[in-house]
């Protein structure tokens, strides 16, 4: 998979996904995790049935350094936690532990400096550093379904290396 | 107006040369970081009584020409590899898993003559290309932060020879097509501030060649993991040479002389105090008392358990700063003095990498 906009999301999601004892799975805290903004923008769902979702997908990208022969280039992952919950106060626990959970598997998978590297492949681009950025948690509100839905956006920045 | 874009412009680095002074034909890699482009410095004596002077062709007053030329490394490996040249002694790589060990010692005092190694400025394996020889590094300089991306800057500066004297003129030098690069460091990592450990310790013990392992402190007594206390570490070596002094006369006024003069390191911390858990500077690193320092990299694995690494360690340095104010600021600059140990060495460094890169590395 090619370090592209949808690769780095795909690859990004696929290693959320496999954190298998905590985030992703059926008892787990997320049971949907999506690089694709089509499934974001019109989310079915039954609201009888608490459902968490997390969408992502890469919205900005800009060339940081222009080398001879090499660029660094930084995609921003734009991330949004979706609760379908009638419990309020567990849908906020439930989907602000799944924040933290990603977070802290960013931050892990940088420091151990596997980064990403078994979830892509392309033979002339690494990732080289990802920073977990801000979060916002606007109050819960009702979508035009009248199911209430409680969402945290965040964003995920990705530093890619790509050469000739 | 130009057409052609900069960026054909490579840069190819030998990995040693068998004679000094004279230009490789064969690379070793092909460098990935950014280099200034290189441009002659001219010398001009007048004093025609002065020893050299004259000497090239009937009136000259042409003393001495030179290139110098700064690196700043991108990939892990380059550090090693212009690491092994500033302290100019450096150990056949040994093999571990499917890793390269490296260890980079300072000269001797008996023996300072530095190994040189030349570059080709261009677009590759082309005649047309620049070569300069008889390069030695004499400075670097590694600053390694929190904030930004926390990829280190690493600088490495010296001279090297660009003309070659043929019958009172100076020429470009005629090979200037190397191979092209064996090692493909492309996919090497970063050093990333993230992916480094500090610790520091009373001493350093017998951290000598192959001693050192890759994960984890190779201090001796006391060690303490201050990783998440340091804001920012700054290194720097110098050589003690100046490229004046290198382009003697009565060697057509080329770089001839690839002695070091007396080696100087330089080491500052920048650290963070932890008031509300009572760590603070003055206790964990004492004015007037001599420590050892560490600062280990640890990045992605190369196969199954051998990480890409660096190391360096300080065994012998000294925090001179006075007093500090225990509630305000929040960190605090640490300027360290670095002494030699009992055997005369300041500073020593070890990597691992995929390939072997040190100047006197196995080119297959």
């Amino acid at each position: 998979m090619a370090l592209d906009r949808i690769g780095i999301a795909t690859s990004f999601a696929n290693m959320l996904k496999a954190d298998t004892s905590t985030l992703y799975g059926s008892n787990k805290l997320l049971q949907i995790i999506d690089p694709n903004p089509v499934n974001f923008s019109n989310a079915k769902v039954n609201a009888k049935r608490a459902q968490y979702g997390l969408y992502l997908w890469v919205n900005d990208e800009t060339t940081n350094v222009c080398r001879s022969q090499n660029t660094d280039e930084i995609f921003t992952i734009n991330m949004r936690f979706e609760a379908i919950e009638m419990d309020i106060l567990a849908a906020i626990t439930n989907i602000d532990h799944a924040y933290e959970r990603v977070k802290l598997l960013a931050n892990t998978q940088m420091w151990n400096g596997l980064i990403l590297s078994q979830y892509y492949s392309d033979s002339n681009a690494q990732i080289i550093n990802i920073d977990v950025l801000a979060s916002g948690f606007p109050p819960p509100k009702k979508n035009e379904n009248s199911i209430i839905v409680t969402e945290i956006e965040s964003a995920i920045q990705i530093e890619i290396n790509r050469w000739r | 107006m130009s057409t052609e874009s900069r960026k054909k412009d490579r840069i190819f680095f030998s990995f040693k040369e068998d004679t000094a002074g004279t230009p490789d034909t064969t690379c070793f890699f092909e460098g990935n970081g950014e280099m200034t482009p290189p441009e002659s410095e001219y010398q001009f004596e007048s004093n025609y009584g002065k020893l050299g002077s004259g000497e090239h062709g009937k009136g000259s007053e042409l003393q001495a020409v030179w290139t110098p030329f700064s690196y700043k490394c991108k990939r892990l490996s380059e550090i090693a590899y212009f690491m092994s040249f500033f302290q100019g002694k450096s150990y056949t790589p040994g093999s571990v898993g499917s890793g390269e060990q490296h260890e980079f010692l300072p000269l001797p005092v008996s023996s300072r003559v530095l190994p040189t190694f030349s570059f080709q400025y261009g677009i590759g394996g082309n005649s047309e290309n620049i070569v300069f020889s008889g390069c030695v590094i004499n400075e670097f300089n590694i600053t390694l932060a929190a904030g930004g991306n926390g990829i280190i800057d690493a600088t490495f500066s010296g001279w090297g020879n660009k003309h070659r004297l043929n019958e009172g003129l100076f020429i470009l030098n005629a090979d200037g097509s190397m191979n092209t690069g064996t090692y493909d460091i492309t996919s090497e990592p970063y050093i990333n501030f993230k992916c480094c450990h500090f610790y520091k310790a009373d001493s350093a013990d017998y951290i000598r060649e192959n001693s050192a392992t890759f994960t984890g402190d190779n201090l001796g007594a006391n060690v303490v993991d201050i990783s998440t206390l340091v804001n920012s570490i700054t290194m720097t070596g110098n050589n003690g040479m100046t490229a004046e002094d290198k382009a003697r006369a009565g060697g057509c006024g080329i770089i001839n002389d690839w002695q070091r003069g007396d080696r100087q390191y330089t080491l500052e911390l920048n650290m963070r105090k932890d008031i509300q858990n009572g760590i603070v500077t003055n206790t964990l690193i004492q004015t007037n008392k001599k420590l050892a320092i560490e600062c280990l990299f640890e990045g992605k694995i190369i196969g199954s358990t051998d990480p890409y690494a660096m190391d360096w360690i300080f065994p012998v340095v000294q925090c001179n700063s006075g007093a500090e104010d225990d509630g305000s600021p929040i960190s605090k600059t640490i300027p360290f003095s670095v002494f030699q140990d009992s055997i005369g060495i300041a500073m020593e460094c070890f990597a691992q990498t995929k390939v072997e890169v040190a100047y006197n590395g196995i080119k297959v």
